[in-house]
């Protein structure tokens, strides 16, 4: 732990010297900051960091190499059960993840709806409303919010050849925050679908305690029907048409000089395109 | 030894990790690339590496499928893009996401990043909806930003351009850490810091946090992850046997919802920790046995309690592990292969030559205006300007600087699939104007598909104060301006004095005022 903290401190510490450093020297107001002895000078400033780095992430592997390791479990025997099995893996580093949805979709599949109480089903009703709302809404303001982005970037007027870089940053200063604001509602309406989920579980948990023994279980099939790609004639019927339409694209593409243009620019260097400018 | 045999069965490399040294190693098998500071210029960059692996690197054999995909989308308007397209939908029905898990350079070198032994942030929810961001680096910088300026008629490769990491540190740091290409330096400014501090922040991210980049900003994964339902190779749930325990969501450090969705990048670590053996391959069994691929091995112990290692061999029929072996073979014989072809066979090497025209004069003339003897020729400041007869497009019939002597010259390398290329032309076409009595401005086209300069000339510049000529077509680069030293970048600008020798030589783009300055030194001689 001592271990990974010193060399969490070190690593951040060689990035933000690099970081510096670059930044330095582009601000050293030369029209050509970038020569052997300027990049010399600035990062040799650091160096003895960068050393001490690697000895501490080398001397790290010779220790992991040399020392026994214990989080390498594990799956036992072939013979061994299951439970067996899982059993090992809580012991070790993965806890189980399980998706809430998943356990609330396992625990309904063993109950009849039906035999529910009226305000226990009005509840469950309620939940499943809930989440059916925040989640349209949430497709929609996120769509929403990238809408001005996508009018903005297509109007060609917004850019232009002679302030390029200018206009780039432009446009990403406009998308960013169009991006974050969908990411934001999209994290908002993640959390509160998963608290309804939480919610209607523990109803659902509630429910099943209360009729225990009244209700027989009843095991449904809990597989996604709606998936259109468990049916192996629809999974094969879209493999063939893309791998007819690549091959019909490529061939198509080398018939009009697709394939030498790829060809022309990667082996010229445009020195912009990878970054040097 | 048993001892020793224990301790290699719990260190040794997994197959995955094999498997991604080897492709690292095909992709990028122009080793002698990294010597010399050139990139390789043969025919096999027909094809696109399936990983992020940047063109511009010296030992890449490939091109990047990110790169041609963007550059095809700014050629669109001219030629439809069937070839990049389909290149991909290949990749995407025969790989999906498999291709991060194993075949990608870049991703590798996250994966051992992420190995160094910090404190890791973990995924949770909201890196899982963060994760979407990278929907937003395809959609815009990938394809929007590419297609508006092919309404200019400027190729942009918005995320290689802005964004790429693997750009910066296989391509930009791949050739500045060359001696040969010192002189590469002088066109490092504000973009080129911009990127770097990218590349810095994602690959320190990569050590904190799995695949930051991947997870979070790769166009080409945001791609491949839209085919891992069909994709031939990969793994697949056996719902029936799933039994939702959730240890192979828990073991994954992709933000997966399950096992094989579109942030799964196929590395098949879950299989290992599935209770039910519902995780399974999609692909051939025969190189991929899942006891061994995800790292951990079987253990047992044995009656005196002293652990055993278990190769996890143990029943694989022989006929699997005979077809295993020959696998391997051909694998390692293709890889043998590669790195032969590309860095000993003999003509494959496009080292720019001096004495690549018939047409290009490399003996030193006598005398110059002013009656001082000339320099030899060469291409550097100083030495006078190797000479060549050029095809106009524009302004005549040919032009060649010892015809042009009294007068100076400026020569611009320039391709209409450079951007940086094409916006600079503007500053050559002020300067034409403004010296046109003193000062001939020949921008030099370096094309490998014969029209398409004339054609883009006629449209934005119709009446041109500059001589636009084409380079004779050497199979690389152009042989004048492989001539006058010219390595693959572009653009490249030289200026020559009245007397014909060289004043000012420039790789990379040059402002308007750096151009003012140089002709006017030259006049001044």
């Amino acid at each position: 732990m001592i271990y990974g903290i010193i060399l969490s401190v070190l690593i951040l510490s060689v990035g933000v010297c690099f970081a510096l450093s670059a930044l330095s020297i582009y601000r050293s107001g030369s029209s050509s900051p970038y020569t052997p002895e300027s990049i010399s000078a600035h990062f040799s400033r650091f160096a003895p960091l960068v050393y001490v780095t690697l000895a501490v992430i080398v001397g790290g592997v010779i220790l992991a190499w040399t020392v026994p390791r214990r989080d390498l479990v594990v799956r036992g025997s072939e013979d061994d059960p299951p439970d067996v099995i899982v059993e090992r893996y809580r012991r070790g580093l993965y806890r189980p993840v399980k998706d809430p949805a998943t356990v609330l979709k396992r625990l309904l599949a063993r109950i009849d709806e039906e035999e529910l109480s009226h305000a226990c089903r009005a509840s469950l009703a309620k939940e499943r409303r809930v989440r059916r709302i925040v989640g349209i809404s949430a497709a929609v303001l996120s769509a929403g919010a990238m809408v001005p982005a996508f009018v903005w970037c297509c109007n060609i007027d917004h850019f232009s050849i002679n302030w390029l870089n200018e206009d780039i940053k432009t446009a990403a200063l406009f998308v960013i925050p169009c991006a974050a604001v969908a990411l934001g509602v999209l994290v908002g309406s993640t959390l509160l679908r998963q608290a309804s989920v939480i919610r209607e579980t523990a109803l659902v948990k509630a429910a099943m305690a209360e009729r225990r023994g009244k209700t027989a279980l009843v095991q449904r099939d809990t597989t996604d029907r709606r998936d259109p790609m468990a049916d192996p004639r629809v999974l094969w019927g879209v493999r063939a048409v893309i791998l007819a339409v690549g091959i019909l694209f490529v061939v198509l593409g080398v018939i009009n000089g697709g394939m030498a243009d790829v060809l022309g620019k990667a082996v010229r260097i445009c020195t912009e395109c990878i970054g040097l400018g | 030894m048993k001892k020793l045999k224990t301790w290699w069965l719990l260190h040794r490399p997994t197959k995955r990790r094999l498997i991604q040294l080897y492709a690292a190693l095909l992709f990028n098998a122009n080793l002698k690339g990294f010597k010399t500071g050139r990139i390789y210029q043969g025919p096999v960059k027909n094809i696109c590496t399936p990983g992020l692996n940047c063109y511009s690197c010296p030992g890449a054999v490939g091109a990047c499928p990110m790169g041609a995909l963007q550059n095809a989308l700014s050629d669109s308007g001219k030629t439809a893009p069937y070839y990049v397209l389909g290149i991909l939908l290949l990749y995407g029905f025969l790989f999906g996401r498999w291709i991060c898990g194993f075949l990608c350079p870049f991703g590798l070198v996250q994966d051992l990043l992420h190995k160094i032994k910090t404190p890791k942030v973990g995924k949770n929810r909201v890196t899982r909806v963060l994760s979407y961001f990278k929907y937003v680096v395809l959609v815009f910088f990938a394809v929007i930003f590419p297609l508006v300026y092919m309404g200019y008629g400027f190729p942009l490769p918005g995320f290689c351009k802005y964004i790429c990491p693997a750009g910066t540190l296989e391509g930009a740091v791949g050739l500045l850490s060359n001696p040969e290409n010192e002189n590469m330096l002088g066109m490092l400014g504000p973009l080129f810091t911009w990127k770097f501090l990218l590349m810095v922040i994602f690959l320190v991210g990569s050590v904190f946090i799995y695949r930051f980049f991947c997870r979070f900003f790769c166009p080409l994964g945001a791609l491949y992850g839209l085919f891992n339902k069909i994709s031939l190779i990969g793994v697949k749930l056996d719902k029936g046997n799933c039994v939702d325990c959730g240890l192979c969501t828990g073991k994954c450090k992709m933000d997966i919802r399950h096992v094989g969705d579109h942030e799964c990048i196929q590395c098949g670590e879950c299989i290992d920790v599935c209770p039910t053996k519902a995780i399974q391959w999609k692909g051939p069994k025969i190189l991929l046995a899942p006891q061994a691929i995800g790292g951990s091995i079987a253990t047992k112990e044995s009656a005196n309690g002293a652990e055993e290692a278990n190769t996890g061999l143990v029943g694989t029929p022989r006929k699997t592990r005979v077809a295993r072996a020959v696998a391997w073979v051909l694998a390692l014989a293709l890889l043998g292969g590669a790195l032969y072809y590309f860095n000993f066979a003999e003509g494959k090497d496009k080292t720019p030559s001096q004495d690549t025209s018939d047409t290009t004069e490399t003996e030193t003339s006598a005398e110059g205006e002013t009656g001082e003897p000339l320099p030899p020729r060469g291409n550097g400041v100083g030495t006078l300007c190797v000479n060549t007869q050029l095809e106009l497009y524009t302004g005549g019939d040919t032009f060649s600087v010892d015809e042009n002597r009294g007068k100076v010259t400026v020569i611009n390398f320039w391709g209409t699939w450079c951007g940086p290329c094409i916006a600079e032309l503007p500053h050559f076409e002020q300067v034409a104007k403004d010296y046109a009595d003193t000062v001939t401005v020949v921008a030099v086209h370096s094309n490998y598909r014969g029209n398409t300069a004339a054609e883009w000339i006629s449209q934005n510049y119709p009446d041109t104060a500059i001589l636009f000529a084409q380079d004779p077509d050497d199979g690389a680069n152009g042989a004048y301006y492989t001539a006058l030293g010219g390595e693959g970048d572009f653009p490249m600008t030289f200026v020559v004095d009245a007397d014909g020798v060289l004043t000012f030589v420039c790789r990379g783009s040059v402002t308007h005022d750096e151009l003012v300055a140089a002709v006017e030194e030259a006049l001044a001689k």
